[in-house]
């Protein structure tokens, strides 16, 4: 028997029943997707049918038709389905029995991994969950510590001066650009009198008694008792300078 | 008159469509089809009348095997009609409920169209199968031919190879 090929009687007639005919009318899309979804008449099925089996064209666009709302539905039924209130509460039942009860047969039948899974879970719980409440209190004193030694280390380059100590922490000098490294060579704590010669400003008296014009502002606070904020040293008026160590 | 042969095509069309996806028909409703057009038909369409009827007559008695072998044998049948149009992966478990128009066309092997009557493509192919139901087919057509027109059937109808268009 020749599978690929339908011959007989039979075939013959059946090929000729479906052999294209001269239409008039064809169907609209709209009776095509009516067909598609079942929701026509007996009547209306069979006119459809007839029609569409003797007409090639109606037929193809029918096939079509049925193609896209076929991907369609696959497309929605991918989606996921919100179970019913009946369902939900009848899986979360069975959920609630099936577990006790699994544990219990267990438990009956090989209690000995049980009580080692349990002691294994309990040591692991606390394994992990120990450093996990010391670790930011070892981090928070050790980073106190850390600060603590800076704090330490800032005091020793600024020295046992208070000036100097409460200068810097004013800004003032930080602000101008002066390290403490630049305060802890001269000794504000011991003075030395100096007379303020004509034309003399606090620039070129810290250029010339100090070393450094950035050092002007300290000069002008370290006086501000013998000068006033608002005025120039005046020639003949004696002021205070710091000592060089060493000099 | 060649409309009216249409038109009554039509109608034949819609009968195998129900034979085909439901796997039975009104036999009443076929009867008085055919009992309207067999008489004034001509040819080849007055053995289609005979056809549909003993089709008909087969899917509403017998045994369930011999039904379901002659169903598949008519979706082979119609399958192998119209312009090839076969996707490429066929879904035979979907075409259990199918009708004429998703089997036009799409050129079944038997095993393809006895699967699509739920009878699983394994083991050896069952061609036996299709002989029955043809054999089966022709005896009832016979017995349509004779009760109808009085007349033993022609060849054309009983042994094939000849065309039908007079």
């Amino acid at each position: 028997m020749n599978d690929g090929c339908c011959s007989g009687r039979f075939a013959q007639l059946i090929a000729r029943e479906v052999s294209p005919l001269e239409h008039q009318e064809h169907p609209g899309l709209e009776k095509l997707f009516d067909l598609s979804s079942q929701d026509v008449s007996s009547e209306t099925r069979a006119e459809l049918v007839g029609h569409l089996a003797t007409c090639d064209a109606c037929r193809g666009r029918w096939k079509k038709l049925q193609s896209h709302l076929h991907d369609e539905e696959a497309v929605l039924c991918s989606r996921v389905r919100v179970p019913s209130f009946a369902q939900y509460i009848g899986e979360r039942s069975a959920r609630r029995r099936s577990v006790p009860a699994w544990t219990r047969q267990l438990f009956e039948s090989k209690p000995y991994i049980v009580l080692a899974a349990s002691a294994a879970t309990l040591v692991l719980a606390l394994g992990v969950s120990i450093p996990l409440l010391r670790g930011p209190a070892l981090l928070t004193s050790e980073r106190v510590a850390e600060l603590s030694g800076e704090v330490q280390q800032l005091r020793n380059q600024i020295g046992s001066s208070s000036w100097t100590g409460n200068t810097i922490a004013n800004g003032l000098g930080t602000s101008r650009g002066i390290t403490a490294q630049d305060l802890t060579t001269l000794d504000w704590e011991n003075p030395r009198a100096y007379v303020v010669e004509a034309g003399e400003d606090w620039q070129e008296i810290a250029q010339n008694e100090l070393g450094d014009e950035r050092l002007w502002p300290l000069l002008w606070l370290y006086n501000r008792e013998i000068v006033p904020a608002d005025a120039s040293p005046k020639a003949g008026t004696t002021i205070h300078l710091p000592t060089p160590y060493g000099g | 008159m060649a409309v009216r042969a249409s038109l009554w095509r039509e109608e034949r069309l819609a009968h195998w469509d129900v034979l085909l996806s439901a796997g039975t028909s009104c036999l009443a409703e076929v009867e008085t089809l055919v009992a309207r057009s067999a008489r004034e038909e001509t040819g080849a369409d007055r053995a289609a009348c005979v056809l549909l009827l003993a089709a008909a007559r087969l899917t509403c008695r017998g045994q369930v095997r011999g039904r379901r072998n002659l169903r598949a044998a008519l979706r082979y049948w119609f399958s192998h009609t119209g312009t090839r149009d076969r996707p490429d992966e066929l879904a035979l478990d979907q075409l259990e409920v199918g009708g004429l128009l998703d089997f036009i066309g799409l050129y079944l092997t038997w095993p393809e169209a006895l699967a699509t009557v739920g009878v699983p493509m394994t083991g050896a192919i069952n061609y036996m199968a299709l002989k029955r139901a043809e054999q089966q087919l022709r005896k009832q057509c016979a017995a349509e031919w004779t009760r109808l027109f009085g007349s033993t059937a022609p060849s054309t109808l009983m042994e094939g190879g000849e065309s039908f268009n007079e």
